[in-house]
């Protein structure tokens, strides 16, 4: 039986550290992934993770169980980044060369375990660099709204009320994303 | 993109037209080369994006839970407020100085012994002395008069002597 991110919380409150346990575990992907493509070095990424869940349990006495648990921790994540880039506004993102060699290691493995041949990894490991480059030139406004999208599996009203914008606005964000990209990275001829 | 239907594509991709706009968009691709284009980008940036997922490491997680174990209940920070105590121990000691005072004066030990009424023999026997120190001045004054008659050191010791010869004032 799938336990409900309120009833987590719920036994949390309680004073049981399994569920907070299970609450990272559920979360640990999500947030991880968000914060390394807005940030782009694995350290700050670690930091700002540490950050977000100290966050969540100072203040858990404080959260409102009506409202969606991942709704509240994404907003939470969402303002300990901007609040980084307020505080480094010089910050150092890591050349697409320093953290290519996991992120080029880890989509080879996915695709080598689908069984497709030596070629087909080079062809797509290139495109994804492509990519990652790409993403690179986004602002950090339209690089969160795909990222929100497309990791945290919200809906483009979520991503506005989280980002405290008109819906319209979030999807213009994410349009001009679309626009940029592919304009970088030109007509992909076969899909990823 | 200059097409209309940038924004709509984007809610097509993601599952978030109704059955009469999902109709109407799939329509419009087979005529729009750009949106066509715009969904093959798409496409391709979440493949992306999804081989590229990543979980925090196991000893980050590992971490917070040693942290948030030295919090006896959650969201309760007993440091902050050890914290906050020795930062302001010269009001916490005020606090509890004034607290003992205020015990002591309104509790104090052997309290239910003291009659603290205020209709008590105290009152009535500050209203007799009160009185007889009147009727002293009264018989002084009607001694020497109200006349404002200044009496000299010398007339004290008179009565002095007077009181000792005599035992009482002449």
């Amino acid at each position: 039986m799938t336990v409900t991110d309120a009833e987590l919380i719920k036994a949390y409150k309680k004073g049981d550290t399994q569920a907070l346990e299970k609450i990272m575990e559920k979360y640990k992907t999500p947030i991880y992934s968000y914060l390394l493509k807005m940030v782009g070095s694995r350290d700050s990424a670690n930091d700002l993770f540490q950050e977000i869940f100290l966050k969540f349990i100072k203040n858990i006495q404080s959260y409102n169980e009506e409202k969606k648990f991942a709704n509240w921790i994404y907003t939470v994540a969402h303002n300990t980044v901007m609040d980084s880039f307020r505080k480094n506004k010089n910050r150092y993102i890591e050349s697409l060369d320093q953290i290519k060699g996991e992120d080029f290691k880890s989509v080879a493995e996915t695709i080598a375990s689908k069984d497709l041949s030596p070629e087909n990894i080079l062809i797509k490991t290139e495109i994804s660099g492509k990519i990652e480059k790409a993403f690179e030139i986004l602002s950090d406004e339209q690089r969160e709204v795909f990222i929100m999208r497309h990791y945290w599996g919200l809906s483009f009203k979520e991503i506005a009320e989280i980002l405290k914008v008109p819906i319209g606005t979030a999807l213009a964000r994410m349009s001009r994303a679309l626009g940029k990209l592919k304009v970088e990275l030109g007509h992909i001829e076969e899909a990823v | 993109m200059n097409c209309d239907y940038s924004e709509k594509i984007l809610l097509y991709f993601y599952g978030e037209t109704d059955k009469a706009q999902t109709e109407e968009i799939k329509e419009h691709l087979n005529s729009c080369e750009e949106c066509k284009k715009n969904l093959e980008v798409l496409s391709g940036v979440s493949n992306h994006l999804d081989a590229s997922k990543a979980a925090a490491p196991d000893y980050l997680i590992e971490d917070i839970i040693r942290r948030s174990r030295k919090e006896e209940i959650p969201g309760f920070n007993i440091g902050d407020v050890l914290k906050n105590i020795r930062n302001h121990w010269k009001v916490a000691a005020s606090g509890l100085v004034f607290a003992a005072l205020m015990i002591g004066v309104f509790f104090p030990f052997g309290a239910d012994k003291v009659n603290l009424n205020w209709t008590s023999n105290i009152d009535s026997g500050l209203d007799s002395l009160e009185y007889s120190m009147y009727e002293e001045r009264d018989s002084f004054l009607g001694e020497y008069g109200e006349s404002g008659e200044d009496f000299k050191y010398e007339d004290i010791d008179s009565e002095i002597e007077s009181i000792n010869e005599n035992g009482r004032i002449l």
